[in-house]
């Protein structure tokens, strides 16, 4: 694997050649010194042309932990502040040699569109609605760990579906890994099409939760209020937030998730959170682990012996 | 008198090919002689006052119902000279330059400025006029001052009139003209209902929901061709529609059409080819206004255009500098240069016949912009030497010849496309010689 752009470019068989090498990795970071030399010497930029806190640490913390070097690089400190072009920042930052390049930015495409100007791996954190490959890979990784398989697997859903690449990427990660999958959103929410997808749409949450395995909340946001998309946060948790009342229908091994942040009261109840079955603090886990993982595949040596340790 | 000879070649007539022989004026600009034969002298041959064309067709010249120049404002895109460059090549003895410049043509002084600016064009550059000060869409623009001065077709380009009390006005205003001022004016529109598309990047369907580009759905231009229809039978008026691209609004204006409402519209040559699954490379050289379509719309556009529903191909030739159309899908702005491969498209990749293409490049565009005494004209003694000489099989790559346009956005880079312009004759001078620019 070279570039990591969308999930639609791996199969489910690649997926779970990830998600095992993603298993190794975590059992490096349960040592004192939670790092390998698998990485040194090769140099990673993360790009963030959009706001970020948990992916961009996530990749920094996959990163050091294999010991590259790593350059932070993001939008409010960048010459495009200045008006340089995305193809000037991209070719500048590839002139002085790098290995893999993270991006995250608020145009669907963009990663696609510089592997043209660039030598370097390219790793999509996230651009615009389109997809979050990593984020799926440690959703399927979280559900793996707690469920065994997402082999047959009942997964829901919940939210705007229509603005979220988190929704696009899980879509595809959880059929590929055989789960079947259904969504719930209000119609304002769900894309016009979904012609293609593997999907089933279940008419209201409450009907949907009856036999999941995974209730997936996506995060919604207070401007589609403000588009007419939705009425009220009021209106909209009503119908679609998990409430305390909702989650004790839930079955006993029922896991929850969300892709963060979470707005606590809308889409999620704050009392709902304290409940075991919540895996949203796995999630952030695995992440380190699966970004170690689709790092190393991108640009490491090929092959890399694990029990390897750095001298404590 | 200099009297230029072509021979051999097929003139394109009403009812197809007739193998004839066509001698110009390069001085009176007319067409002097056609005759199964025309006898030329060696010294003819040798100072290329004689021209072998066989396998060749000749039609008169083509006329584009929507162009962009970029001049004033974008001369870093386009200028005019440049655009008439790219018109030369593809075979135009005329082009309607959009009025949505910077500043915009709503006034008399703007249209003399765009003339004057034309002056070393190579073929003809007719001004249009915007329907409203600014495109406000507040005051009406001084119609009948810009008419003087030649304009005949008005339209704020853009998504189109969005008020219907303004386009109503508009269309009663320039009908009015005609009688008023004998000339043929005109109300054109493109068609983009502007509450339903905003924010869209690409059609709405299966692809927009799978790139995560907002939609733009077929309906916000179906439910304006439906409105300004009715307005047009409404005012009991004329109306051309810009740019069609849906196999609703064709089949609106196929009803219309029966109904006897007096309307003409035109189809973009990348609406006749591409579907909106290009956009998945997040290419902006396949980002377009109207959007690229469905396979359907594609089919319907095709089907319409042999019809008879549409009237005319019109090259939407938009230059973007490569700096804009390397930005992010969603802020890259739309459109492509297309001047020079409309032609290639029809003969090369829809296989049209002949009169076909000459149909809906010359004939009729020239009778919608009022332009028929000088374009599009049939081939006979007495008419202007406005011609466009094809050779259906010859072929070239697109974007391997150095560019006559300042700007190179064309979802067609790299393609080898079949039907070239060989020659382009304008007032009886060729603008155009073995496909290339002869100043």
């Amino acid at each position: 694997m070279r570039h990591l752009l969308s999930i639609e470019d791996l199969s489910g068989e690649e997926m779970q050649d990830l998600l095992r090498l993603a298993k190794s990795f975590e059992t490096v970071q349960q040592r004192p010194v939670p790092k390998v030399p698998a990485l040194r010497g090769k140099t990673v930029v993360l790009a963030f042309f959009e706001d970020s806190t948990r992916t961009r640490t996530s990749f920094d913390l996959a990163a050091r932990r294999l010991s590259a070097d790593l350059v932070n690089f993001s939008a409010s400190s960048s010459s495009l502040k200045k008006g340089e072009s995305l193809r000037d920042t991209i070719e500048t930052i590839n002139a002085m040699g790098i290995d893999g390049l993270v991006i995250r930015h608020g145009s669907s495409g963009v990663p696609k569109q510089i592997t043209q100007w660039t030598d370097a791996a390219v790793i999509n954190a996230g651009d615009g609605w389109h997809q979050h490959p990593t984020q799926a890979l440690l959703d399927a990784y979280t559900i793996q760990n707690r469920l065994g398989t997402l082999e047959n697997k009942s997964i829901v859903l919940c939210g705007d579906i229509k603005h979220s690449r988190v929704a696009r990427s899980d879509v595809q990660a959880f059929n590929k890994l055989g789960a079947s999958v259904s969504l719930v959103a209000p119609r304002t929410l769900l894309p016009v099409s979904l012609e293609g997808w593997p999907v089933r749409v279940e008419p209201s949450l409450d009907q949907a939760i009856e036999n999941a395995d995974v209730l997936y909340m996506l995060r919604i946001q207070h401007e589609r209020m403000g588009q007419s998309l939705l009425p009220s946060v009021r209106e909209y948790r009503r119908g679609y937030g998990l409430t305390a009342e909702r989650a004790g229908r839930l079955g006993p091994a029922c896991i929850i998730m969300h892709p963060g942040p979470m707005n606590r009261g809308v889409e999620i109840d704050a009392a709902v959170l304290e409940d075991e079955r919540v895996a949203v603090l796995d999630q952030v886990t695995a992440g380190v682990s699966v970004r170690m993982a689709v790092l190393f595949a991108s640009i490491g040596p090929g092959s890399f012996d694990v029990s390897q340790e750095l001298p404590t | 008198m200099t009297r230029i000879v072509l021979r051999g070649g097929d003139l394109v007539t009403a009812s197809g090919l007739v193998r004839k022989d066509l001698a110009f004026d390069s001085v009176s600009g007319l067409i002097v002689e056609v005759a199964d034969h025309i006898d030329v002298s060696q010294d003819d041959i040798a100072q290329g006052r004689a021209m072998d064309i066989d396998g060749c067709w000749v039609s008169s010249g083509f006329v584009d119902l929507h162009c962009h120049l970029g001049e004033p404002g974008d001369e870093g895109a386009e200028t005019i000279l440049s655009g008439s460059r790219a018109g030369a090549i593809g075979g135009y003895t005329a082009l309607l330059a959009m009025p949505t410049t910077d500043p915009c043509v709503d006034s008399a002084g703007a249209v003399l400025g765009l003339q004057a600016l034309a002056r070393s064009a190579l073929c003809e550059i007719v001004p249009m006029g915007m329907l409203s000060v600014g495109g406000a869409e507040d005051a009406l623009a001084p119609a009948a001052e810009m008419a003087e001065f030649g304009v005949q077709v008005f339209t704020d380009g853009g998504h189109g009139v969005q008020d219907a009390g303004f386009l109503r006005r508009a269309l009663d205003y320039v009908d009015d003209l005609r009688s008023s001022t004998g000339q043929p004016c005109l109300v054109a529109q493109p068609c983009d209902l502007r509450t339903l598309s905003k924010g869209g990047q690409m059609h709405e369907g299966a692809w927009s929901s799978r790139l995560g580009l907002a939609g733009i759905p077929a309906a916000a231009e179906e439910i304006m061709v439906a409105q300004t229809l009715r307005l047009a039978r409404l005012c009991d008026t004329r109306v051309h529609l810009q740019h069609l691209s849906t196999a609703v609004s064709f089949e609106l204006v196929r009803n219309a059409k029966e109904e006897g409402i007096q309307v003409s519209i035109d189809v973009s040559p990348h609406h006749l080819i591409f579907q909106d699954g290009e956009c998945a490379s997040y290419d902006s050289r396949f980002k377009f206004r109207p959007p690229l379509r469905s396979e359907a719309d594609v089919e319907a556009a095709r089907f319409a255009l042999l019809d008879g529903t549409i009237d005319a191909v019109a090259s939407g030739h938009r230059p973007v500098t490569s700096d804009q159309k390397e930005r992010p899908f969603d802020q890259a702005p739309s459109g492509a240069v297309s001047l020079d491969i409309v032609l290639s498209v029809l003969v090369g990749e829809l296989g049209l016949e002949p009169e076909v293409v000459a149909r809906v490049l010359s004939w009729t565009p020239a009778r919608i912009a009022g332009l028929h005494g000088q374009h599009g004209c049939s081939l006979e003694q007495g008419m202007p030497a406005n011609l466009a000489v094809v050779n259906p099989k010859a072929t070239r790559v697109i974007g391997q010849s150095s560019p006559v346009s300042r700007s190179t956005n064309t979802p067609f880079h790299g393609r080898t496309m079949t039907g070239n312009i060989c020659h382009t004759v304008w007032k009886g001078d060729f603008v155009v010689r073995n496909s290339e620019i002869t100043r």
